[in-house]
């Protein structure tokens, strides 16, 4: 389990709301809830097994950036995000991580079962919504 | 009579048997072309473009995806969809597998291929409230179960 | 280890295979084969370079059999081949690609003996160990055993039990060409191929047993003969080299016995046997 080794950070607010990018190959539609949304597959842990990237909207606020600096380079990629309420209700702990090229960085750790993965992706909400598709 | 007369025939013999590992050829490949589901040509492209997808390709350090997995996830969808299965949506994932999914009829289905002998699925029935999740390796028999209620009128 | 297993003195044995299957070594390429090479090449001087063996699984609860019904490529960069190593006399070699570790016995000459199981494995085990810790030194990436097998193929020889392809009920114990009243035309030959599922302890499927029956003309006497392959494949309960072990050993004495079986008493004369 990716994460053990990390402690729930009570400073990050319940309230705070957590992006993570989606490149296009990662969305799809749900018929049951009649929208396009990532699927459960873009809520992993990374391979080399750290914790899930995220990078904490209030802290890029506080740098003056904007939900779009976070897809700089990323063409065609949507970003989503998910309270941190939500994600401390799924058992799942976060972190800051800041790094060099992201000071607003954290990671989401704990088990992502399917289950937990799919809640994850039903729950994220368009930020910015890269769209080239047309429903099915 | 010669050992080498013998070896031709023997290596004839060979080429159509079950064996992957005696010292002639293995069995030809055949083409099945007798599943009905009419997605199935679309989706099995989609599925190989995911072949080209570089390393990083979701920009969370994702690893390139494993042809094996991508030959699994098709042999899987020639033997368990029918005419009346809905489309599936196929997505690549981030250890180099394959996931196929559906969201509809008020069920999801989610088959995450790790591996060919590693096969997570996971299912929802959102009316019935019921939730399941196998970990599969050689035997799949649970598949054609579910996949068929999708299949369902 | 051959303990209760029907043994005849002079089997139709033809050719032996030990194998196993692994996820595909990703940083294997072709100067590997090579460097491995070395490790072998004091007993298996000769090499040759053959067409890749596609992955083969058992699966359980698919319509279709486990014939992989098409061939998907990476057209990218040329793909490693699948060496052999060969002994001097021809009679035992090693074949390697980047998801295949197979020794082979194969009878050269009329007086070539079976070394008998327990030789070939024990090879194999040892060849197999080198292997591995070839792919570990060289950094190819974790060895994950995901499929096994263990093929016997027989030749059978017309002699006085059956003398033409359409006696294949004196052969066989399972086939039978009386069509009782109804009138069937003559019988020429048969070509069979059955599989049969091998069960564990919990009566969960856990791999096959392929038998193929084929006929044959000897290419230069034209005489009829009859090849007997039997494969039985399957995962192994452990993805290391015991858990691999353990399936070739009861991977063999399921061919041997299931072998005596098919085979009928009048054949098993004339190879001598079965003792137990």
């Amino acid at each position: 389990m990716a994460g053990s080794e990390y402690v729930d950070d009570q400073s990050i607010l319940d309230e705070e709301e957590l992006w993570r990018r989606v490149p296009p190959r990662l969305i799809i539609f749900d018929n049951n809830l009649g929208v396009y949304r990532p699927t459960s597959s873009a809520f992993v842990d990374s391979p080399d097994g750290s914790p899930m990237s995220v990078v904490m909207a209030s802290e890029a606020e506080k740098l003056n950036r904007t939900a779009d600096s976070v897809l700089i380079g990323h063409e065609g990629y949507s970003l989503v995000s998910i309270k941190v309420s939500f994600v401390r209700s799924l058992n799942l702990g976060v972190v800051r991580n800041p790094l060099p090229n992201e000071q607003a960085h954290a990671l989401v750790f704990g088990n992502k079962t399917k289950s937990v993965q799919r809640k994850l992706a039903k729950s994220a909400i368009w930020v910015i919504h890269y769209q080239d598709q047309t429903p099915p | 009579m010669t050992s080498s007369t013998l070896e031709h025939s023997q290596s004839q013999f060979l080429s159509e048997s079950e064996s992957w590992s005696t010292s002639t050829l293995p069995e030809s490949a055949r083409l099945v072309r007798d599943s009905s589901a009419h997605w199935l040509s679309e989706v099995v492209a989609e599925l190989v473009a995911f072949l080209s997808l570089k390393p990083n390709w979701d920009s969370y350090e994702a690893i390139p995806v494993r042809i094996e997995n991508v030959k699994t996830a098709i042999e899987l969808l020639f033997n368990f969809s029918a005419a009346s299965t809905p489309r599936p949506s196929v997505v690549p994932t981030n250890l180099g597998g394959v996931q196929i999914e559906w969201h509809q009829k008020a069920i999801d289905l989610e088959i995450e291929i790790h591996s060919p002998v590693a096969i997570d699925v996971c299912f929802e029935d959102l009316e019935k409230g019921v939730e399941r999740e196998y970990e599969l390796r050689s035997d799949l028999h649970i598949l054609e179960d579910l996949v068929s209620k999708l299949s369902q009128q | 280890m051959g303990q209760g297993l029907p043994n005849f003195d002079k089997p139709p044995l033809f050719e032996v295979a030990l194998a196993v299957q692994f996820q595909p070594l990703e940083n294997f390429k072709s100067a590997h084969l090579g460097l491995l090479w070395e490790r072998y090449r004091d007993e298996f001087p000769l090499i040759e370079e053959h067409c890749l063996l596609e992955p083969q699984f058992e699966r359980f609860g698919i319509r279709r059999t486990s014939t992989v019904p098409f061939k998907l490529e990476m057209m990218d960069r040329p793909p490693t081949p699948r060496c052999w190593f060969v002994k001097e006399n021809g009679s035992q070699l090693i074949q390697v690609q980047r998801d295949r570790f197979i020794h082979n016995w194969r009878k050269r000459g009329e007086e070539a003996n079976y070394p008998r199981y327990e030789a070939i494995r024990d090879l194999f085990e040892k060849e197999l160990v080198e292997f591995a810790s070839f792919v570990a030194e060289e950094s190819l990436g974790p060895l994950e055993f995901n499929q096994c097998e263990i093929t016997y193929v027989n030749e059978i020889e017309p002699n006085s039990v059956w003398c033409e392809h359409s006696q294949l009920n004196r052969i066989l114990t399972v086939f039978s060409d009386d069509s009782g009243e109804q009138e069937l035309p003559k019988l020429e030959n048969a070509n069979l191929r059955v599989r049969f599922l091998l069960e564990g302890d919990d009566g969960k499927p856990i791999g096959r047993l392929h038998v193929n029956v084929e006929p044959r003309h000897r290419a230069d006497s034209g005489k009829p003969i009859y090849f007997m392959t039997l494969t039985a494949r399957g995962a192994p309960k452990t993805s290391d080299v015991n858990g691999l072990m353990h399936f070739l050993d009861y991977g063999r004495q399921v061919v041997v016995k299931s072998f005596a079986s098919l085979t009928s008493k009048e054949m098993h004369g004339t190879w001598e046997g079965p003792h137990d």
